[in-house]
């Protein structure tokens, strides 16, 4: 009785200085004291509080209440972390331990840590839109294919706003400004196609035709949109006037392989001439020249090397060059 | 395993062997053979059949132009049998029927690295010295450009430089091949080498190819001097000139050379390659240029390369055109099958699971199927635990298919 009595004051005492540690060094000590006591005191969380209400058992989850057509965008209509009681799937995310199976979702911090997008379903993006539609204009009628809008808007201009939580408005990241165009939509001629085309270098991409601006120079989008159109009228007018020093291309600037004038052109006439010459009596050069070149076989040849040197080479490529030649040489 | 009987197909083929050969009990087995041993009369009915080269041959034709391991084979099976393949039956139809007082034509041969184009070449080159042929063979441009010890400044122009080494060797394998023309050409104009050295006009080109091989020093000139002779000669129509070059990429790719200063020695600089590439032009007549491309030894390229415009480049293209591409492929079934029963043959194969070790692990490449029929070798003293080298062979093959 003493003991119990000794405990309650000891743990009066303990409640009026509210300090964990101190009290679980305390108790333990007191523990050790009273060991050989019968009544052993179990450590009392709650203090004066009261008995602890029994623990109320957790009812049916939700998931089973749910009808198969539901309205999801009232069960998540805001981010909201995983509720697996809230969900009606049988997902399971870890590390299958022991080669088991990963664990299930219930109690699974995996899947409550990793961002979910469950309240961005399609029907929920449907509200999104409607709800935004008060905010926006018509989409115009006319434009209603992809080509129309090409052919009406070639130029098209990309940006890039950020929206964010925080105390400043500004990224720096939304300064970039994109502009892409199609040059068959441009007004250049040959010259000024190929100009161009060396001029922009690797903004170019032969595939789609495009010519992509990317200006990020400036701090503000104002300013390097009207970079970007800068650049694109300067780039224009630049690739349509002719220099002097242009006159100077050689064959390796050229874009494209052209066979006349190439040493191809040059080393079969040779070949053919002198397989002539020793048939035959000489005869006028130019007029051999022309009618050496205008024979079939000199054509399909002049086609299979042209098709070597621009598409590259391959099995189909190399055999056509083969046929051209055996032509030719009358192999 | 149940072995394909591909090689009794077309009786045409069973009566060609019949009348070659004497009645033999076991005739299924001498079906991948041929007695033909004269390559100008091998045509398609003995494709994908072995005929044998004899020894004189092996040493005059060939001193330094069969592959190595094709050359460790042949010591092995103490015969040199090389089989009948359409790239070089293709050629060789060509050969026939060129005209000879017409520019040279090029021929080059092209495929994967081990499908045979070597072998190929030197298929016709048989031919070719068969028929009476002088026979100028390279047998690999690429140790022209790489590895070469000394080099020399040359004594006769000043911006080139000499191999002395590699020169002199070729000139000794040359003798070897054309002895017997050697005396009978002549030079055609004063050859002055040093000093005293001179090699007068009308010598025959014997005279001129003992400068070279006794006076290391000039040799690199005489090849030029030689082959300027061959070049202007042969359109005289005494005799054939075929230019066979092997590894023809190495003319117009890059070295691995460097001088004293350690700067990069430019391909225009040797004077070895030099010459070449101008026997390699087509303005001389009274032959004909049989090339192979190779990416094997060659410096600088990707290893899966191996069309002509990758390796020849875009000038070394423009040099050969127009030049006529004969594809080497890789075994078809029958081609295989001939192998197959060849090594069989030659008791190199014996456990009867060896074929399928061979398809697996070659894909049907000639040169794979070689190398995989070490591991068939090996993998049967393996498994029979009988005492014998530690298998360490390691294959890394891509998967090719046959071709059919």
């Amino acid at each position: 009785m003493a003991a119990s009595t000794m405990c309650a004051v000891v743990v009066a005492a303990l409640n009026r200085t509210h300090a964990r540690g101190s009290a679980v060094a305390g108790l333990q000590s007191f523990v050790r004291r009273v060991a050989y006591s019968t009544v052993v005191n179990r450590s009392n969380e709650r203090g004066n509080r009261g008995p602890r209400r029994p623990r109320r058992e957790a009812g049916p989850s939700r998931t089973e209440k749910m009808p198969v057509d539901q309205d999801w965008t009232a069960v998540y209509p805001t981010a909201a972390p995983f509720k697996p009681s809230a969900i009606p799937l049988p997902v399971r995310m870890g590390y299958p331990v022991k080669r088991g199976v990963p664990p299930d979702k219930r109690g699974n911090l995996e899947l409550i840590k990793i961002p979910n997008f469950l309240h961005l379903t399609p029907a929920a993006i449907k509200k999104h839109c409607e709800a935004l539609k008060d905010f926006c204009t018509e989409w115009p009628a006319g434009l209603d294919t992809d080509d129309k809008c090409e052919q009406h808007f070639p130029v098209q201009v990309e940006t890039k706003a950020f929206v964010s939580a925080g105390t400043s408005l500004r990224n720096p990241d939304a300064r970039v400004v994109t502009l892409k165009v199609k040059l068959s939509s441009l007004n250049l001629d040959e010259h000024a196609r190929k100009k161009m085309i060396k001029l922009v270098g690797e903004r170019y991409c032969k595939e789609t035709d495009t010519l992509t601006i990317t200006t990020d120079s400036c701090p503000l989008e104002k300013q390097n949109y009207d970079y970007a159109m800068y650049l694109l009228t300067v780039l224009y007018h630049e690739s349509w006037k002719v220099e002097a020093w242009e006159a100077e291309k050689t064959r390796a600037d050229m874009e494209e392989y052209d066979w006349e004038g190439s040493t191809s052109q040059k080393n079969i006439l040779e070949t053919l001439l002198r397989m002539r010459v020793a048939g035959e009596a000489e005869e006028d050069g130019s007029v051999a020249r022309k009618e050496l070149l205008g024979r079939p076989e000199v054509q399909e040849y002049r086609d299979s090397v042209t098709r070597l040197k621009n598409e590259g080479e391959s099995e189909s490529s190399m055999l056509q060059y083969r046929e051209a030649v055996k032509k030719l040489l009358s192999l | 395993m149940q072995v394909r009987s591909v090689h009794s197909g077309s009786g045409l083929q069973l009566q060609a062997v019949a009348m070659e050969t004497e009645p033999h009990p076991a005739k299924n087995l001498s079906v991948f053979r041929t007695t033909e041993a004269d390559p100008a009369r091998h045509s398609e009915q003995h494709a994908a059949q072995y005929y044998t080269l004899s020894p004189t041959h092996l040493r005059t034709v060939f001193p330094h132009g069969l592959p190595p391991r094709f050359q460790m084979q042949v010591k092995t099976f103490n015969e040199g049998c090389v089989m009948v393949r359409p790239p070089a039956l293709e050629i060789i139809s060509h050969l026939k029927k060129a005209d000879y007082s017409k520019p040279a034509l090029h021929y080059l041969l092209y495929g994967a690295t081990g499908c045979g184009k070597t072998m190929s070449l030197c298929h016709v080159l048989h031919y070719c010295s068969t028929q009476g042929w002088l026979v100028l063979h390279i047998p690999d441009a690429h140790l022209w450009v790489k590895n070469c010890k000394e080099l020399l400044p040359s004594s006769s122009r000043p911006s080139r430089f000499d191999q002395p080494v590699q020169a002199s060797q070729w000139l000794q394998n040359f003798k070897v091949t054309n002895d017997h023309f050697l005396s009978k050409i002549k030079t055609t104009r004063r050859y002055v080498w040093t000093k005293r050295e001179r090699t007068e006009e009308g010598r025959p080109l014997a005279e001129l190819v003992e400068q070279g091989v006794n006076r290391v020093k000039s040799s690199s000139d005489v090849v030029g001097a030689l082959l300027r002779e061959l070049r202007l000669q042969a359109g005289q129509g005494d005799f054939r000139l075929a230019v066979a070059v092997d590894g023809v990429n190495a003319a117009w790719g890059k070295t691995s050379l460097k001088k004293e200063d350690k700067s990069a020695v430019l391909l225009e600089e040797l004077t070895l390659i030099h010459n070449m590439r101008k026997m390699l032009n087509n303005d001389w007549c009274g032959g004909a240029i049989i090339t192979a491309l190779s990416q094997t030894g060659s410096l600088y390229t990707s290893r899966l390369s191996y069309l002509p415009q990758e390796l020849l480049g875009q000038e070394g293209f423009d040099k050969m055109d127009p030049f006529v591409p004969v594809p080497v492929s890789n075994y078809t079934e029958k081609e295989f099958e001939s192998c197959y029963l060849y090594y069989m043959d030659r008791n190199w194969l014996q456990h009867p699971n060896s074929k399928c070790e061979c398809v697996n692990t070659s894909g049907g490449n000639a040169g794979w199927v070689e190398i995989a029929s070490h591991v068939g070798r090996c993998w049967y003293h393996v498994t029979t635990g009988r005492r014998n080298a530690e298998v360490r062979v390691m294959v890394n093959v891509a998967p090719v298919n046959f071709v059919v």
